[in-house]
């Protein structure tokens, strides 16, 4: 078990080991703060985009197990000469950004459903009419 | 003690113990099978829907088994993943 993640992520003498926890400590605390800095920085320690995918993957998939172990509340698998605790009080609560710092939902986002051009009448003619779930009488009224 | 009911492999019938078998038949590393001679504890916590076990680590299989990182680099993610998690398990 890792005692410290911070503390690996921060100052392992190995840069891929401070990375790879880096981004796994992002993805447990706060995933809407990875920026391309985080890419960047993998990136000079030789972790391609794939590399940090599988590591948000992963993160994010162990979450779920995590949430699954403790809500289950399944047993150990393994005998320990102490018992863990089932939480930690001394943990802080996970860091919220203060109100000043949340995003304004009004400003202009990167994407925007609004933003898109309409694609072409036969493209969304072809995408919907070749839906075989869809009648084709309303597939063709819903394609003008 | 868990929380729901747990039907582990020696007790299982049916479609749960052919997932059970199935799910015991994949290629592990032996550090990953318990001593106590049952599925480990994360599965079986899915014991009461066996399609729904079938399908969750099937997932976790695949993701595991390929990619661009290796196990020890796969293992620092999971690890830290759990300890901020406060899952001991």
């Amino acid at each position: 078990m890792v005692a410290d993640p911070r503390a690996v992520a921060a100052r392992h003498p190995d840069p891929v080991t401070r990375t790879l926890a880096d981004l796994a400590c992002q993805v447990t605390e706060a995933p809407w703060a990875l920026t391309p800095g985080h890419r960047a920085r993998a990136a000079a320690v030789g972790l391609g985009d794939a590399a940090v995918l599988h590591a948000v993957v992963l993160s994010a998939y162990f979450g779920h197990l995590n949430r699954i172990a403790d809500a289950v509340g399944i047993d150990l698998d393994y005998q320990v000469a102490l018992e863990p605790p089932h939480a930690e009080p001394a943990t802080p609560p996970y860091a919220r950004p203060a109100p000043a710092a949340w995003p304004d939902p009004a400003a202009p986002r990167a994407l925007d459903v609004a933003q898109r051009r309409a694609p072409p009448r036969r493209w969304r003619r072809g995408a919907i009419t070749s839906s075989s779930a869809t009648p084709r009488r309303s597939a063709s009224r819903a394609a003008r | 003690m868990p929380h729901l009911a747990i039907v582990g492999f020696r007790d299982a019938t049916g479609p749960l113990r052919e997932t059970y078998e199935r799910m015991m038949a994949r290629p592990l590393p032996p550090v990953y099978r318990p001593t106590h001679g049952d599925a480990p504890g994360i599965i079986r916590a899915h014991s009461l829907d066996p399609a729904l076990m079938g399908r969750v680590f099937a997932f976790s299989g695949n993701l595991n088994g390929q990619g661009p990182l290796v196990w020890a680099q796969r293992e620092l993610v999971n690890a830290t993943t759990s300890r901020l998690n406060q899952c001991f398990y």
